[in-house]
């Protein structure tokens, strides 16, 4: 048995991560622009649709559409690919023994190695509208961070409930569909009026990811350092929650698949 | 010096009609008697000692709990009562080429299920080229696994999973599959692992093989350990209740005549 968090613990995750993100046929550059299309595709709806409406008092409202947009969809990529993690392999689970939270995060990891190459593309897109570039954009790869905390806490949540309620699945993919309209992606938190709304949308951690690289992105400063603070205090948990459960449920994992 | 040392386990699998609950019948089960599942004992008391360079042959008939016990010792299930002590590195043969991935290459899949049996990566580089000859897949080594035969395959899995070093080794019907050339070369691989100080335990229903290669013997009939000594001893009671193989009978009535 490999022991959690060894030296050859993280070559395992490194290895199922990078074979995870070839097998998704994204090591070529055309499989990588047949990933872009949906979020780009996406944007391009949103941004006719609301352009005059919602994104009106909006500056740089393509940009502010396109980072919302990239943050959701490496959330919503990300775990909805977990969900179906361990039980996809049972083979592996019931065959071999290391510890099962590889898995995960082999999946995780080749997920968020797509979504990195989103946020280049984003970078590239915002320079390309004429956003000032300043230092600031170097900080948003902390952001990014912080959301993979948060990705991979929920991530491990989902695929081990998937192993004992055959429906999670469904209920999360509903969840993702659902959750789009409650986080500011294509709208501002100021055309909120209800304050159950916006108690809503600002108890998700999301809601403050997208704020931060939008103020660094756009605005060249780090404004609600509280809000990121509040984010990354919910991911760690979460993460620390997610791992403890995990751990509990693992060995009936292979008695369950 | 005890390798494996099994005391008064039993292991229980919960039978359940319908497979994994969904989120409903969760909910409605609740409160309600157990009466659409049972439990199936699949050990019930066992104790085992097995020494350290012991070659133990396991036989009994289909469903006596041979690949529980297997996974027991191999810390993918945890006994529900009593405890399994394992002494060095574990490594079992249960199942051929379930860690393949069939749309990576056999060079990346030699890495990938090398990963996952607990080699490093410097430890496959140094052996990749004994590997592939072992699997006698040089001319493939960029196909995909998928277009390989089922044979090729398992040749692949076999030559990984023979170069991880082990302290104790498991191993399923799995060696006496595939051609004659492949099953040699099993046979080869026993003998010389035989020679050294690993351990083995070996499940078959193939009596002969049994004989010829492992000095002891358990026999598990319905979760239970019926016999355990020399092997000659443990086959014959095996025999007199269940028959003898074709090849002793008509060797027997050869002689007879």
């Amino acid at each position: 048995m490999i022991a959690p968090y060894s030296e050859q613990y993280w070559n395992m995750a490194r290895t199922f991560a990078y074979y995870g993100f070839r097998m998704r046929d994204q090591s070529t550059v055309l499989g990588f622009i047949w990933t872009l299309l949906h979020p780009l595709l996406l944007f391009l709806i949103l941004f006719v649709l609301f352009r005059q409406r919602l994104g009106a008092d909006i500056p740089n409202f393509a940009v502010y559409l396109l980072i919302g947009i990239v943050h959701w969809n490496m959330f919503a990529n990300a775990t909805n690919k977990a969900v179906n993690s361990l039980v996809s392999r049972r083979d592996m689970v019931v065959g071999m023994n290391f510890p099962r939270e590889l898995i995960v995060f082999g999946d995780v990891g080749a997920a968020l190695i797509s979504s990195s190459l989103e946020f280049l593309v984003l970078i590239l897109f915002a320079a390309i509208m004429g956003v000032p570039l300043s230092f600031a954009w170097l900080l948003v790869p902390i952001v990014f961070a912080i959301q993979s905390v948060l990705v991979v806490a929920v991530s491990l949540i989902v695929a081990g409930l998937q192993v004992f309620v055959r429906d999670v699945e469904r209920i999360w993919s509903l969840l993702i569909r659902v959750g789009f309209f409650a986080v500011p992606i294509f709208y501002s938190l100021s055309i909120l009026s209800g304050p159950w709304a916006r108690a809503v949308i600002l108890a998700n951690p999301l809601t403050h990811n997208m704020t931060a690289s939008r103020e660094l992105m756009l605005e060249g400063r780090l404004a609600s350092l509280g809000g990121l603070g509040y984010s990354l205090g919910v991911a760690t948990v979460l993460l620390i929650l997610g791992l403890a459960l995990f751990r509990r449920a693992e060995t009936s994992f292979a008695e369950r698949l | 010096m005890t390798s494996i040392e099994i005391a008064n386990v039993s292991k229980r699998f919960r039978v359940s009609h319908y497979g994994t609950p969904s989120l409903f019948q969760l909910l409605r089960g609740l409160g309600q008697s157990a009466s659409h599942k049972h439990n199936f004992e699949a050990l019930k008391g066992v104790s085992l000692k097995i020494q350290k360079g012991d070659k133990v042959g396991l036989i009994g008939r289909n469903g006596a709990g041979k690949t529980t016990l297997m996974r027991l010792i191999h810390g993918i299930y945890k006994p529900d009562e009593g405890s399994v002590t394992v002494h060095g590195k574990v490594v079992a043969i249960l199942q051929l080429g379930i860690g393949l991935i069939g749309i990576l290459s056999v060079r990346d899949n030699i890495y990938f299920y090398g990963t996952i049996l607990g080699l490093s990566g410097s430890e496959i580089r140094a052996n990749y080229d004994n590997i592939l000859a072992i699997s006698e897949l040089e001319e493939f080594e960029g196909a995909e696994v998928r277009q390989l035969s089922t044979g090729m395959r398992q040749r692949l899995a076999f030559a990984v999973a023979t170069t991880v070093r082990a302290d104790i080794l498991l191993l399923d019907e799995v060696l006496a599959v595939g051609d004659q050339a492949f099953r040699n070369k099993c046979y080869s691989f026993l003998t010389e692992t035989l020679a050294k100080s690993v351990t083995v335990l070996y499940a078959s229903h193939n009596l002969a093989s049994v004989m010829e290669y492992f000095p002891k013997t358990i026999w598990l009939d319905n979760g239970r350990v019926i016999d355990y000594g020399d092997t000659a001893e443990v086959l014959e009671k095996y025999k007199s209740k269940y028959g003898r193989p074709l090849e002793e009978r008509q060797a027997m009535s050869a002689a007879a005549v």
